[in-house]
């Protein structure tokens, strides 16, 4: 499993190469990448799944919990097929999608890394890795949503998406901490034995919340769901595959992944139901409202997911059958509706409805057929996948334990929304008899059709033998809860009360199309405008913007004064306060001695510094100041310490030097301070002054380990064979500190040298 | 603005300060000094020269940009150290060769650190103070 994904990264990075020799055909060489792992994993599952959960485990840092584990069961075996197998798919369309774009090598690597990162996710064991393949895919799709860079509603949409997921991310991490600071388990398979544990802890609400807000944000639910529409401004390929079987179905995988562990309590069952017909119903009216084809099918995405979510929150054994099947259901006809819309986009040159040509039907014979097949599974139409996947649901919510009356009505109300979008999709796109407008069709090749056409054809395939993937989804829902019995499918099951809802709502979805033909889709009323998500999310990210904006304003003034106040005064509050309120002061007189010398010393200092601060001339006040330098290091000196006594003098030195050399570019008077500013930078000087005297005064207050010093001294000649401690720390002991120290140093001075070549390149180039 | 008696001064004392700096290096080892305190000097002696016949003069002198010096700097300090990574003892493991000069210290990885620590801090000094002296000449 590590090759799987590992070859798949290494070949990303190697896509450009590709393209330099293969041109526009590099996606159909790189449809073999997915199409292997899609084999790979079928082998898998008919050779081996007698012995699932297949584990790898590769020891990368054992002290952090941090494993490379992957385990392949039926849960992660059917997300790995359906991301490597639409995958496959997603590379054919695409390589004829994203023929001549100016960025083809470019949008395939990116493409690929992010379905390594996809891969990574569902097979990951170790909730670290976990994490990391979670922030790869909000990573990658954040650059493939703002594939057309040039465009400025892409990128604002990448940010949206990546801003809402990684946040989620964020969440999630922290639910993961929490959850193995209760149970100390790193790996996800393990953690279904805890369960009561979890379920029973006192940290089991926040562990939910953070990790169901992981999920939401991902798979799109109310109120994180507006990310998903405007993440269509990405290639009609990469909304595909994000809606089909990737990114959204994350957060899905997550819910299925968490209920054997999470799962099964009033807490889990009330929010994943809540949230989830919220999504779904809000997902439908929204998608019915809309004109935009791709927006539309973005909303009835949105609605699938909050079906999905309903699934998990249940979570009896017919719903865990049921939200599998259904995953797979909307994998098929979604990905293939998208990458219609996208050829349709293509050939007609628009995403409206309101802009098709008449009678497109008759222009597009074979895109119309299509449609007609995946929509009708998007309809829950006999005898397509979507009506075996529908039938379950209500089968499913018949038999809820709680709530199941509104339940039911939730799902038929949705079923009923979306018989009408199979009619808008089917009938008001392709059937419309009059148009102002006149648009020459673009021919498109015909295998351009293949991808589409093998989704839409699987739907109508399993539809019509559903006992193919009873096996599969059966292996899944094992995964999930050990003791369920293995499922068989099928498309008829006698007349019963579901089938009678699944007709009604058939019907009264074709009575809702006619009724509401006629009327427009705009949104009304401005006051609800103010409040939906989305509006809510501009108002903080531009807020957050203009915070910025003011806090630099007000902080980074470009005066140095400025500067060195601010940092002083943070240090002051900072360090005051933890020294305060967390050490507290500690303080020894008996143990001070001072001798005669330090105090003529101490006068001394006291002498320059009233006299640096009466004076009004520049050069004065710094000499007299470097006299505190040179008293310092006599201390230091004093103190049996000559090598930094020496090191203080020459930095004295040097500082002195620098100060003279620049100071006859400042004004030769030192500016009158305000009363204020006086007291203030007095306040601060003496607070920070008080500080450290108090801090050291603590410090000494208990003799310091001496452990540390005889074993220097012990060992500095032996080991180290020099003299000097002092040198021998340094170069030798603690070799790495300096080694950091002077990298620091380097980086600094290339700070300096880059700052004075931009200040000053007007003048001739300079040799430094 | 040229001072004769700055010129005079500093033909004597730019060699005994970098004479010296190389001396407190060789030190270091054992006694009071290291490649820190020799670097500054160091640096100190072609700021001096730099003072005293400009700038121009001094990078002839030097042959070499001050920024280069930092790397090289650098990159001795960490070959000093990548020594241990190759045989596999560990990074900046220390090594010593059985070869005493007297003059000299004890010759060995950790003094290669310190060397490095010294150019580049003589380059640093450079870096900093050099961009500051004004060319009224």
């Amino acid at each position: 499993m590590l090759i799987c994904i590992l070859s798949v990264v290494i070949i990303a990075f190697l896509v450009p190469l590709l393209h330099r020799f293969l041109g526009n055909k590099t996606a159909f060489a790189l449809a073999i990448l997915p199409f292997t792992i899609f084999v790979w994993l079928l082998i898998q599952y008919l050779n081996n799944s007698a012995s699932f959960p297949l584990k790898e485990l590769y020891k990368w840092n054992p002290y952090f919990h941090l494993n490379l584990a992957f385990y392949l069961d039926g849960l992660s075996l059917l997300f790995s097929l359906l991301i490597s197998g639409i995958g496959t798919l997603i590379y054919i369309y695409a390589g004829f999608y994203m023929k001549n774009a100016a960025y083809y090598s470019r949008f395939f690597m990116i493409l690929t890394l992010f379905m390594a990162s996809m891969l990574g996710l569902v097979l990951a064991d170790n909730w670290l890795v976990i994490i990391v393949f979670w922030e790869m895919t909000s990573i990658t799709s954040f650059l493939l949503i703002g594939y057309e860079n040039e465009q400025e509603k892409a990128r604002a949409a990448a940010w949206q998406g990546l801003l809402v997921t990684a946040s989620g991310g964020l969440a999630l991490l922290a639910g993961m901490v929490l959850m193995a600071i209760v149970t100390g388990e790193y790996s996800i398979s393990g953690l279904a034995q805890y369960s009561g544990l979890l379920t029973e802890h006192n940290l089991y609400l926040p562990i939910l919340l953070c990790v169901s807000f992981g999920a939401f944000t991902k798979s799109a639910q109310v109120p994180f769901h507006f990310w998903l529409p405007n993440a269509m401004a990405a290639p009609t390929p990469v909304s595909a595959y994000l809606h089909s079987a990737t990114m959204v179905k994350a957060g899905i995988y997550f819910f299925a992944r968490f209920s054997n562990s999470l799962g099964n309590t009033i807490e889990w069952q009330i929010l994943l139901c809540t949230v989830g017909s919220l999504t779904m119903v809000t997902g439908a009216v929204m998608a019915f409202r809309s004109d935009n084809l791709k927006k539309l099918l973005a909303y009835s995405t949105i609605s699938a997911l909050g079906i999905m979510v309903v699934t998990f929150g249940i979570g009896t054994e017919a719903a865990i059958y049921a939200g599998i099947a259904y995953i797979i259901a909307h994998a098929f006809y979604k990905s293939s509706l998208f990458m219609l819309a996208g050829i349709i986009d293509k050939q007609t040159g628009t995403k409206l409805l309101s802009e098709l040509p008449q009678l497109l039907y008759r222009k597009l014979p074979l895109a119309f057929v299509l449609v007609l097949t995946a929509a009708f599974s998007l309809g829950g139409i006999a005898p397509f996948f979507g009506f075996v996947g529908k039938e379950m649901l209500l089968e499913m919510t018949l038999g809820a334990p709680f709530y199941s009356m509104a339940l039911t009505v939730v799902i038929l109300l949705v079923g009923t929304i979306f018989v009408a979008i199979l009619l808008i999709l089917t009938h008001k796109a392709f059937f419309k008899k009059a148009t102002d407008k006149k648009t020459d069709l673009q021919q498109v090749p015909k295998f351009f059709y293949l991808a589409p056409a093998v989704t839409a054809l699987a739907g109508l395939f399993f539809g019509l033998f559903p006992d193919a993937l009873s096996d599969l989804i059966s292996q899944a829902s094992i995964s999930i809860d050990q003791e369920l019995p293995p499922k068989h499918l099928a498309l008829w099951h006698g007349w019963n009360l579901a089938l009678l809802l699944s007709i009604f709502s058939i019907i009264a979805g074709v009575g809702l199309y006619y009724w509401n033909i006629k009327k427009s889709y705009e949104l009304q009323s401005e006051f609800l405008k103010k409040f939906t998500p989305s509006a809510i999310y501009d108002k903080l990210f531009n807020g957050m913007l203009r915070l910025a904006e003011w806090q630099t304003r007000k902080i980074q003034t470009g005066y140095l004064r400025y500067y060195a106040m601010f940092t002083s005064l943070t240090i002051l509050l900072l360090t005051g306060f933890t020294f305060l309120f967390k050490a507290g002061i500690r303080l020894n007189i008996a143990t001070i001695d001072i001798y005669v010398f330090e105090v003529l010393l101490g006068i001394i200092v006291m002498m320059a510094l009233g006299f640096t601060l009466i004076t009004r001339s520049k050069i004065a006040a710094l000499l007299s100041l470097s006299i505190v330098g040179i008293a310092i290091s006599i201390i230091f000196l004093e103190a049996g310490a000559p090598d930094l006594a020496i090191t203080f003098f020459l930095i004295d030195t040097l500082t002195i030097t620098i100060f003279v050399l620049i100071l006859h570019k400042l004004p030769k008077k030192i500016i009158a301070k305000s009363i204020f500013a006086k007291y203030r930078d007095a306040f601060i000087s003496l607070g920070i002054g008080l500080l450290v005297t108090l801090i050291l005064f603590s410090l000494t207050y208990h003799p310091l380990d001496s452990r540390l010093k005889a074993y220097y001294a012990e060992n500095s000649y032996t080991l180290a064979k020099g003299k000097n401690i002092v040198n021998v720390i340094l170069v030798d002991f603690r070799v790495l500190d300096t080694f950091g120290e002077i990298i620091v140093l380097a980086i600094a001075a290339l700070g300096v040298f880059a700052l004075v070549n931009f200040s000053k390149k007007k003048k001739k180039n300079r040799t430094l | 603005m040229k001072s004769f008696i700055l010129i005079i001064s500093a033909r004597v004392i730019v060699p005994v300060m970098l004479i010296f700096s190389v001396f407190l290096l060789f030190r270091g080892h054992n006694l009071p000094g290291g490649g820190f305190i020799g670097g500054l000097t160091a640096g100190a002696a072609f700021v001096l020269h730099a003072f005293a016949f400009g700038m121009e003069s001094t990078f002839k002198a030097l042959r070499i940009r001050p920024v280069k010096i930092i790397a090289i700097g650098l990159l001795l300090s960490f070959l000093s150290g990548v020594i241990g990574l190759v045989t596999g003892e560990g990074l900046f493991k220390g090594y010593w060769l059985d070869w005493d000069v007297s003059f000299l210290p004890k010759l060995g990885s950790p003094f290669l650190f310190d060397v490095g620590v010294y150019v580049l801090v003589m380059g640093i000094v450079m870096v900093i103070i050099f961009p500051n002296i004004q060319e009224d000449s």
